[in-house]
């Protein structure tokens, strides 16, 4: 009896036996819905710093993130993202001022020419495996910060311009990324539970497998990177309006990065795994500078360095993430899960005694 | 129903098979037996265009096949289950199923396959919200046979079926490949499990070092001398 309530929790979740099951199990998607809930809430009671510094850029890398995932999804990766993240950034402000389109449509539009730039680059290398596309990537992303510098004319150059904004910054602006994730997150998730995802997450599992069941993989790989590029660019235009200003240094590769760190922290091949990476590496990244005045007592150990605060500040990050990788190699998302699963299961247990 | 003739091919610079010829008729069972490294997985793998054939044609029912990706020759209905039938894991029995029938748009047809996938291995449907990885070796053979008899393939080849599974389930799944030939599907069996195979196939070829050798009636030529010989250790 035990074992049989233990065994229908377990398939509930999708975990200890089943381990993590990624998208198909439709009881976690109502726990997102509940943190989204959390997330349209929350920032009514917040400051306007923790508001456009802290919980929008979540949101804003929530989507990045997921973009990134959906490509890892798929059985690839890529280390240069922040190309894509740029030139949405930069086409959607660009055709805004240029052009005189609304800034709404210019994010729209931005997001569409970042996916049509994937698509181009998609097409010359689909013929080559995994991790390759990312190499490629990487390749691009310092291609295109040498072109927008150089076209200092229209793109402002090194110093960047400012954006138009959609709506006014605060809570008016908060609530147009929230919309943007939550139509992003469940865009990517019908996908992912869509035949399209089922090849997606086949040639993620076997490429030859996926081939020999008639899955036309080249073109499949293609899709999924022109999607990714797609929501990349969605990211980069929000973040370049979150900002108020763009340059290029959004092509930094700590911004491709960042989504390879957010998904592993959070659990790749996850739908929330994006969500709650975003959540810790931007607490990190905005609350962490806080302890480097706490950590100055340290100094009389390190007598050579002026600046003990930085440097132990990014020891710690290291550290955070190699205790992440080697204790919850699935991401904190399969961490929560099974945790929960065990004290769900002990509950029971006691119970039935 | 499936004609090679005069193929060529290998990897690279590295040619492996040389002009090598074999047909199948429809509703045949088939065997192609030799040796580690003859050259049987180049070969399915050639049949199937995941590697490209230098010369010489693959036709099937009539119609050259020989430069059509893996994903066309899917559709035409000829399915290959690779050597070492890897399942996905990750992926529940159903989905594992729904993925091979991934070239069939009709979903009434999916679901019917799907049907008759359950009555052959009942097992499946017991199982079929689990994630693949939890089945046992027997079971991942019939979810892979299963899952490719979703995209109804008229013509069936298995690289290696039986390989590191114990004899009784071997006994079974010979057992259910000729079960799925009475019901129409040819099939093309490789193995260097010699004695099992060529008792349940029509014909076999005997392929070493990238050419085809003997040609026999599949029990007569168990009692080939070369076979007897090289193979059997009489
Ligand atoms: N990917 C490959 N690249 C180069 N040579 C290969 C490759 N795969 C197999 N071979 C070579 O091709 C020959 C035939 O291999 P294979 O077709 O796998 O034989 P079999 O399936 O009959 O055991 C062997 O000599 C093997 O070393
Ligand atoms: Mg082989």
């Amino acid at each position: 009896m035990v074992l049989a309530i233990k065994e229908s929790i377990a398939n509930t979740f999708g975990f200890v036996k089943n381990e993590v099951v990624g998208f198909s199990r439709s009881r976690m998607f109502y726990y997102v819905l509940a943190a989204l809930a959390i997330a349209a809430v929350v920032p009514l009671f917040t400051s306007s710093y923790v508001l456009s510094e802290v919980l929008t850029p979540m949101v804003i890398f929530t989507i990045y993130a997921s973009s990134w995932n959906l490509l890892a999804s798929s059985g690839q990766g890529s280390l240069g993202h922040a190309a894509f993240l740029g030139i949405g950034g930069f086409a959607s402000a660009l055709l805004v001022i240029k052009l005189g389109i609304p800034p709404i449509i210019g994010l729209f539009v931005g997001s569409v020419f970042s996916a049509v730039i994937g698509l181009l680059i998609g097409l010359t290398c689909v013929r080559l495996k995994a991790w390759f596309l990312g190499m490629v990537t990487f390749g691009f992303s310092v291609i295109a910060v040498t072109i927008i510098s150089q076209f200092d004319a229209v793109t402002g150059g090194i110093m960047g311009f400012r954006t138009p904004l959609i709506v006014e910054r605060g809570l008016p602006f908060y609530y147009l990324t929230f919309v943007f994730a939550v139509i992003s997150v469940f865009a990517i998730h019908l996908i992912m539970r869509s035949k399209l995802g089922l090849a997606f997450r086949a040639i993620h599992g076997n490429e030859l497998e996926a081939k020999m069941n008639g899955v036309n993989t080249a073109k499949y790989r293609l899709i999924a990177f022109v999607l990714s590029t797609f929501f990349a660019g969605l990211a980069g235009g929000l973040y370049a309006q979150s900002i108020q200003y763009i340059q290029i240094s959004i092509f930094e590769p700590y911004y491709s990065f960042l989504p390879l760190m957010i998904c592993v922290i959070g659990g790749l091949g996850t739908l929330e795994g994006p969500i709650i990476g975003s959540v810790i590496i931007v607490a990190i990244d905005r609350y962490l500078p806080g302890i480097d005045s706490a950590l100055q007592f340290l100094k009389p150990l390190f007598p050579n360095v002026s600046f003990v605060g930085p440097p132990l500040r990014m020891l710690f990050l290291g550290l955070f993430l190699i205790v992440i990788v080697v204790f919850a190699p699935k991401g904190l998302t399969a961490f929560i899960r099974r945790a929960y699963a065990y004290f769900r299961g002990k509950l029971v247990t006691v119970k039935e005694q | 129903m499936l004609e090679v003739e005069k193929v060529s091919s290998g990897y690279g610079m590295v040619q492996i098979l040389w002009d090598v010829s074999f047909r199948i008729n429809a509703k045949e069972i088939v065997s192609i037996i030799g040796p580690n490294g003859a050259g049987k997985t180049t070969l399915v793998k050639t049949i199937v265009g995941l590697l490209p054939s230098k010369n010489g044609s693959i036709r099937f029912k009539g119609e050259e096949i020989g430069k059509l990706p893996p994903y066309e020759i899917v559709k035409k209905g000829v399915n290959m289950i690779p050597e070492g039938r890897e399942i996905f894991p990750r992926m529940t029995v159903e989905e594992n199923l729904r993925l091979g029938a991934y070239v069939i748009a009709d979903k009434n047809k999916v679901k019917d396959s799907k049907e008759r996938v359950y009555q052959i291995f009942p097992v499946l449907k017991k199982k079929e919200k689990l994630l693949a990885q939890n089945l046992s070796g027997g079971e991942q053979q019939m979810l892979v046979i299963g899952r490719s008899l979703m995209a109804n393939p008229e013509l069936l080849i298995l690289d290696e079926p039986s390989l590191g599974l114990a004899p009784i389930i071997v006994e079974k799944v010979l057992d259910t490949l000729t079960k799925i030939n009475e019901d129409g599907v040819t099939i093309l069996l490789v193995e260097q499990n010699i004695r099992d195979s060529l008792s349940i196939a029509d014909r076999g070829y005997v392929l070493e070092e990238g050419k085809i050798l003997i040609e026999g009636k599949g029990r007569e030529l168990l009692s080939n001398d070369h076979i007897k010989e090289v193979y059997l250790g009489i």
